[in-house]
């Protein structure tokens, strides 16, 4: 296991992991298999009862793979530009990528668990770790078509991806004394 | 334990990688043939599943190997006419096709193509493959490329 960059110019601010599969950093496996339209093909047959409950719409396993491209064209392109470019506001950018994984959670905080999606309608998600401000670690993604995580086995393994990017980061020391203060604080 | 400087502590463990970004990069910059190899890919696992057959029963007929269709279907290939070709002969389907020139009594979309070669040899002109039937979305890009003189796929 370890640590990938991803975006540190101007300053650091995205990282992902390499669980060592040798598929690479979970984010390059991710985009790879976002790509594939044979593991789309795949996904969306076994997953057609999801598929068709979803957002209340029927949707053909073809325009679910396009629907899938399309999205995950305009998140890498999001991406692609920041690690280019830099982000020059990342108050505002990162900012808008990245959420609390509960919706209910108001609190932002260390090792935090973290999702982003290319529009507030799409299926697709990046999950992520936040150590400090405007600094998150890719721990994974997924598909998501159900309201929970735990309901389905792939993004259960989502979530267990999720413990142990934390617990790796922990044990590297990256807590953030200012958020780790404020989680005393309680 | 809690440091301090957070991101200058992540910088010391973390390892350079560009694998992401050089497959972001490509995916970016051949994006236009890419998407039409993806289009392709679909159709034609559609189509093998809906009649049962097995990828390795269509490298078989094909007479290429099992790895080669694997790439197909993936829609990473960048694929040649005789490999699409052979495709479409096999599963009976359309995967590509040049759109006909307009009729002479239409608009000419251009000059470019109202010379007397054109008139006088219309078989160079006639696409490969005729559709059964005339269906919206066909009239749709057929008046399109009539437009722009390109190509469709389907």
């Amino acid at each position: 296991m370890r640590l990938v960059r991803i975006i540190n110019t101007p300053k650091p601010i995205l990282y992902s992991i390499d669980y060592g599969t040798g598929q690479g950093s979970e984010l390059k496996k991710v985009f790879s298999e976002w790509n594939d339209i044979e593991y789309l093909e795949n996904f969306f047959n076994k997953n057609v009862f999801d598929l068709n409950q979803y957002d209340k719409n029927t949707y053909t396993i073809d325009k679910a793979i396009e629907i899938t491209l399309k999205e995950a064209n305009k998140f890498e392109e999001i991406l692609h530009h920041y690690a280019n470019d830099g982000v020059k506001d990342t108050d505002k950018k990162l900012q808008s990528l990245f959420h609390p994984l509960n919706n209910n959670d108001t609190n932002i905080y260390s090792l935090q668990k973290s999702k982003a999606k290319p529009n507030h309608k799409s299926w697709l998600r990046l999950y992520a770790i936040r150590i400090a401000e405007h600094l998150f670690v890719i721990s994974g993604g997924a598909i998501k078509l159900t309201w929970r995580m735990d309901e389905r086995e792939h993004t259960r393994l989502e979530l267990q991806k999720m413990d142990r990017t934390r617990d790796y980061l922990k044990e590297q020391g990256l807590l953030d004394e200012k958020d780790f203060e404020y989680i005393e604080m309680g | 334990m809690a440091v301090r400087d957070v991101y200058k502590k992540i910088e010391e463990i973390a390892e350079d990688d560009g694998s992401w970004l050089e497959e972001a990069r490509y995916r970016k910059e051949n994006r236009y043939w890419l998407r039409k190899s993806q289009r392709i890919a679909i159709r034609v696992l559609v189509t093998l599943r809906e009649r049962g057959m097995q990828q390795k029963e269509l490298a078989e007929q094909m007479g290429v190997s099992p790895q080669h269709i694997s790439k197909i279907v993936k829609g990473k290939e960048n694929l040649t006419l005789q490999t699409i070709s052979k495709l479409e002969q096999i599963l009976g389907i359309t995967l590509f096709q040049i759109p006909d020139f307009p009729k002479r009594d239409e608009e000419p979309f251009s000059g470019e193509y109202q010379t007397k070669e054109r008139v006088e040899m219309p078989e160079l002109c006639e696409p490969d493959y005729e559709f059964s039937e005339e269906t919206e979305i066909n009239k749709r890009i057929k008046q399109k490329e009539l437009e722009n003189a390109g190509i469709a796929y389907y």
